[in-house]
């Protein structure tokens, strides 16, 4: 598609730090913005957009830090991901309705403070309860988390930046697929 | 200055705007359009820049910045706004020589111009340290208190009570604000020093309840309560109510300002902007005593890169030029 290569060199940009969220924000708006007009012409010739997948993201419960996850949430949008931003102070059963209904492919959970990481821990305890655990790649990040902590808590994979969080993701669904 | 209540009474009162519109149609607008007004540009070469020039086109291009955009309360949906007149009326009142800690242990934090000799004011500590355990956490008060150049603490973190992890807005938060307070007034007897202010005397990030808890086990009228915009340009309601507890009791607040560099400031211009906004933000809304600014930078995690240190100078150097003036 004529977009993706304008979309990945925003991406590409941002990584090298030649431009910064306001320009990744603008053109994922931008992004959203063609898409609307081009998917119903797309759909009446028979042919759909290619997404990479869905993510379901948000920071978790007793958190308000914003920043990295929307960070994330763009470069997942750049990169051709369907995301649904649950944003910030979100508790562990929604991440897990959302992901059932919008049918996820991965769920990516924020946390900044050490009294917060606790609850990437409990989305995954709710994903056990409902017996759904192993149809979602789990991902955790932010500021006070690590691999170990990942590793501890049984998520999938840990992402120390949103270059890693993209990568993680695009990994898990090419996986998916093959 | 106009009084907190009357400010409060905007985040009820103000123009209905989405949080998606603040940031796409209101502040990065704003913020870019006065960037390239004042001729804003970042020069790598010049970490810690002289230029009283662009220090003066930074503090205009932030209170520019403020006037047009007020800030997004998140429970309300709403603007705060404020005019011109109450910006420049708040800065002709800010904070002079606040006097911190008591007894012995008093210091004033002082006025400090560009090229000033007077010595800063130290407030030294651990933030945002995880200590593994509680002698841990006392010892390190300890430490810092004895350090003869320190004004002021700063608390480290704590991450568990009795073994169990602290998880935000629960009990057990309110009981690590309690513990903390207790740990680190022993800290500082243990250090000599019992009555050294602690200026984050609970965590910025911990909710108000833990705010208030805090003060029936050690908070005093000494020590400041480290509150700060929940994010660029946001003030929430739990915010708020740390701000109206602190001016029930009399406890000071440090302004915290920790913009994003690479955020929605964008990069480093647009950081100095912010920080020079922040500096009117901190005495209209936080009602502080003293401004902490401290940019960071949003993929490397650290105050120190080139360009944060260029935002961080420039702010400073734009409110304290300012400051002369008035």
């Amino acid at each position: 598609m004529g977009l993706q290569p304008g979309m990945q060199e925003v991406g590409d940009k941002f990584r090298k730090y030649e431009i910064y969220l306001p320009e990744m924000m603008m053109a994922a708006e931008a992004f959203d913005h063609a898409m609307k007009v081009l998917e119903p012409r797309l759909a009446s010739s028979g042919e759909a957009r290619q997404k990479m997948g869905r993510v379901v993201l948000g920071t978790v419960q007793g958190d308000i830090h914003t920043l990295g996850k929307n960070i994330v949430a763009t470069m997942l949008k750049l990169n051709g991901f369907e995301v649904h931003d649950l944003g910030v102070d979100v508790p562990a059963s929604s991440f897990v309705k959302k992901a059932q209904e919008v049918q996820a492919n991965v769920i990516a959970i924020s946390a900044l403070m050490t009294t917060t990481m606790g609850q990437q821990k409990s989305v995954i305890e709710h994903l056990k309860a409902g017996g759904i655990r192993d149809k979602y790649y789990v991902m955790i990040g932010g500021g006070c988390t690590t691999q170990a902590w990942a590793d501890e808590i049984g998520a999938d994979g840990y992402g120390q930046t949103a270059a890693d969080a993209t990568a993680l993701a695009l990994a898990a669904v090419r996986k998916e697929k093959a | 200055m106009l009084p907190f209540h009357k400010m409060l009474e905007r985040a009820f009162t103000g123009p209905v705007c989405s949080e998606h519109d603040f940031d796409m149609k209101i502040l990065i607008p704003n913020l870019r359009k006065v960037v390239k007004k004042y001729d804003i540009k970042y020069d790598r070469t010049q970490p810690v820049p002289a230029d009283d020039g662009l220090a003066d086109r930074v503090w205009q291009a932030g209170l520019e910045f403020l006037e047009e955009t007020g800030l997004f309360c998140p429970d309300t949906e709403r603007r705060i706004l404020f005019t011109r007149k109450e910006i420049d009326a708040a800065l002709a009142v800010g904070p002079r020589g606040k006097v911190v800690g008591a007894s012995h242990d008093a210091r004033t934090i002082p006025r400090r111009f560009p090229e000033d000799k007077t010595p800063p004011f130290c407030s030294v500590g651990g933030v945002s340290v995880p200590m593994s355990t509680d002698a841990n956490f006392i010892s390190v008060v300890r430490a810092i208190g004895q350090n003869p150049l320190a004004d002021a603490v700063a608390n480290p973190s704590m991450t568990h009570v009795d073994g169990q992890m602290i998880v935000a807005a629960s009990p057990l938060e309110v009981e690590g604000a309690i513990r903390g307070m207790i740990m680190a007034r022993e800290g500082l007897r243990r250090a000599g020093r019992p009555d050294l202010a602690i200026v984050n005397a609970c965590p910025a990030a911990a909710k108000a309840a833990g705010h208030i808890a805090g003060h029936r086990f050690g908070i005093g009228k000494g020590d400041a309560l480290e509150i700060g915009t929940t994010a660029e340009m946001r003030i929430d309601f739990d915010s708020l109510n740390k701000i109206a507890f602190s001016l029930s009791t009399g406890s000071l607040v440090f302004g915290e300002n920790g913009v994003i560099l690479g955020g929605l400031a964008g990069g480093p211009e647009g950081t100095a902007v912010l920080m020079a906004t922040y500096n009117p933000v901190d005495i209209l809304v936080l009602r502080a005593c003293c401004q902490h600014p401290f940019p960071t930078h949003f993929d490397l995690r650290t105050t120190s890169t080139r360009d944060t240190i260029w935002a961080r100078s420039l702010g400073n150097q734009a409110a304290a030029t300012a400051s002369c003036r008035s």
